[in-house]
């Protein structure tokens, strides 16, 4: 038994994640495919015999033989000849008067040709079929629409996306012209979802996600997997949208649906499984104390390692094979497997040294954190710029410097730790998005005004546009930033920065908020110097009134 | 009162722009009061969550190719992918080869096809890496 088998392991670096078997593989694969019975194949010998002796014809009568037998030289790997029987099958049918009923049988026969993974053989008779059928009862009737399904099915398998987005134009028009159809198929939205998808247009696949969920939910105690089917797919469009809650409630019900379809029962409660003596889960439990000494039980550890790594390199170097020129390649290769080894242990000693710093860090023990930084950060500077853990110690660096007053050392780290996020996570990372808070800030703390008030503005426009924008967030943009525009006198900018902070505040914030305080006090100062003496007025009302409140 | 919120403002502005006495800067800095920071977190205690398949039925499957069949070629391709926020694939490399050209094509091309629910950061989504090993087996 030929198996393939995947293994998903997540994060990137996490090991020895659970095997699981893979779904059976598709198109063109002897390897998983439904194999002919010995009856089966012995009978397309005798077909295949008799039509060499001419005691048969390709003809109406023999057309069922006929195909299988394409399907016996499909599993004897005689695969051109598959195809050419095949054809033979499709102008046998094409020569009869069109009708419903043909195109029906031609289609049994691709769909057959499909189940066992002929594909070129499967392709010539659907299109074949649906010629037929289209000469029949037209493109519109549900039987085009149906064998156009399963073409695109086969393309899909295939990868041909250029000839699965013409037929979804095809099957879409059909259906626009009579939406009772989708009723009767409604997998044929789950199709034109994923077609929709792959063409990265996410709101339309939404929608035909959304319209096949419409036809299969009919309420069933045990749905369908298609409609698991369904409800995944509308997921994955409303991730690519930005939409995660909406999108994991689906997902849900979808693997509830597919755990009670195998025996499993409904998922009530979801559990985190995680290990209870990892430095994060310690910290996450507040148990800071615990956490550190795990840290610095990790560094000992990592750098006890280390050194018996190094030594033993340094014996294998050593070593009279080694000396030997040429070097042997097998020697070589042990030596190159030593350094990496050295390398890997290097990185984990790295990684502890930033977990103790970040724990002293985050406890206010500025001068602990430093120096373990530090010897972090020479351990990987001279690597790879694209290093999430040398941003990572840039940034905690760059802000302990930042509060020691060193603020241009401060600003050099804080670039090296968001070019480094940036190249390796993207702009919008988190770990990027910090460190450019971090710039901003330092900016600001040398007054350089115009350099503070560009980031300030990047960082506020890229909030408001992310589709979960977070006011909180957006706030802590736009606040510096309007306070940077009246400080350089540009009224004009500032007001309205401080309009959106105060209506973000507003509309279910509470009232003695910081920042609804902040941006109408910012408001009122702006006014005074605008001369704007009632407007000024009333924002102090509202200010005395928010006092009162307090 | 006006004074009293002014100055509440101020402190709590100073979050935003930090501000240091700085001898080797020549230009002043915004006169924000009194300085208040938020506390640092470090970044192992966030709440972070790791790509996933949405569904492992709609990846496209890696094909066992033929000739790798009959060459009796087998072996683990380990691909690693960047999976941009909104699930989509950025980027996917071979990061350890089968020993076999064919195999690893295969693998990329089935498994380039899937959709990820991307990997989030306090509840956000966010850009990540991930591995697959995919293995080719004879038995």
């Amino acid at each position: 038994m030929r198996s393939l088998l995947l293994l998903l392991c997540f994060p990137m670096l996490a090991f020895g994640a659970a095997q699981q078997p893979l779904g059976p593989v598709q198109c063109d694969s002897n390897s998983t495919a439904v194999k002919l019975s010995e009856g089966q194949l012995a009978a397309a010998k005798q077909t295949e015999a008799a039509l060499r002796n001419g005691s048969i014809e390709a003809n109406l009568v023999n057309v069922d033989a006929l195909n299988l037998l394409a399907l016996a030289q499909y599993e004897w790997y005689r695969q051109s000849e598959a195809s050419v029987t095949a054809r033979t099958v499709a102008d046998i049918w094409k020569r009869e008067a069109p009708s419903a009923a043909i195109a029906a049988r031609v289609q049994a026969h691709a769909r057959q040709q499909l189940a066992y993974t002929s594909c070129k053989a499967a392709e010539t008779l659907f299109d074949a079929a649906l010629d037929i059928a289209r000469k029949a009862v037209g493109e519109g009737d549900m039987l085009a629409v149906e064998i156009m399904s399963d073409l695109a099915v086969l393309y899909r398998v295939q990868r041909r996306l250029p000839e699965r987005l013409a037929l979804y134009k095809r099957i879409a028009t059909a259906l626009r012209a009579d939406p009772t159809l989708g009723t009767r198929v409604p997998q044929v939205y789950i199709e034109m979802s994923d077609i929709a998808f792959r063409n990265k247009e996410y709101g339309e696949a939404e929608q035909h996600a959304r319209m096949a969920i419409k036809h299969l939910d009919n309420g069933a105690e045990a749905p369908s997997l298609a409609l698991a089917a369904a409800l995944n797919e509308a997921a994955a469009a409303l991730y690519g949208q930005g939409k995660l809650q909406e999108g994991d409630k689906l997902r849900d019900r979808a693997k509830n649906i597919v755990r009670v379809a195998n025996g499993l029962g409904p998922v009530e409660v979801k559990v985190q499984q995680q290990p209870l003596d990892t430095v994060a889960s310690l910290y996450k439990r507040g148990q800071v104390d615990a956490a550190l000494a795990k840290a610095l039980q990790e560094l000992r550890a990592s750098e006890a390692k280390e050194v018996a790594l190094v030594t033993a390199l340094t014996a294998l170097q050593a070593d009279p094979i080694s000396q030997q020129v040429p070097i042997g390649e097998v020697r070589k290769r042990e030596l190159a497997s030593a350094s990496r080894a050295i390398e890997t242990q290097k990185y984990r000693t790295v990684y502890a040294l930033a977990d103790a710093a970040d724990i002293h860090h985050s406890q206010e023990r500025l001068a602990e954190a430093e120096p373990l930084y530090r010897k972090a950060f020479d351990m990987v500077a001279d690597k790879s710029i694209k290093s999430p853990i040398a941003a990572r110690l840039a940034h905690g660096l760059g802000i302990i410097l930042r509060r020691k007053g060193e603020l241009t050392e401060a600003e050099r780290f804080q670039h090296i730790a968001h070019a480094n996020a940036q190249a390796e996570m993207g702009a919008e990372h988190p770990d990027a998005l910090e460190a450019q808070v971090e710039l901003a800030r330092l900016y600001a703390a040398q007054g350089k005004l115009p350099e503070a008030t560009k980031l300030y503005t990047l960082l506020a426009t890229r909030e408001e546009q992310r589709s979960d924008a977070d006011r909180t967030l957006l706030s802590e943009h736009l606040m510096p930033l309007a306070q940077l525009q009246l400080q350089q006198g540009d009224l004009a900018a500032a007001e309205p920065n401080f309009v959106k902070v105060a209506q973000l505040w507003r509309q279910g914030g509470t009232k003695n908020d910081r920042f609804l305080i902040a941006s109408l006090e910012g408001l009122a100062r702006l006014y005074a110097k605008q001369g704007k003496t009632a407007d000024a007025k009333s924002i102090d009302a509202q200010l005395a009134a928010l006092g009162r409140a307090k | 009162m006006r004074k009293s919120i002014s100055r509440l403002t101020l402190a709590l502005l100073s979050g935003f722009l930090s501000i240091h006495a700085a001898a080797q800067v020549p230009r002043p800095a915004i006169a924000l009061a009194a300085q208040t920071h938020k506390p640092f977190v470090p970044r192992f205690a966030r709440t972070e969550q790791n790509p996933e398949v949405v569904w492992i039925d709609s990846c496209d499957k890696p094909v066992y190719p033929k000739a790798s069949l009959r060459n009796e070629e087998s072996g683990t391709v380990v691909l690693r992918l960047k999976i941009a926020a909104n699930g989509a694939i950025l980027e996917n490399v071979v990061a350890r080869s089968s020993g076999f050209r064919e195999l690893d094509k295969s693998a990329i091309a089935g498994f380039a096809t899937c959709k990820y629910r991307p990997a989030t950061i306090n509840g956000r989504a966010v850009q990540s890496n991930a591995q697959i090993s995919f293995i080719f087996r004879l038995d």
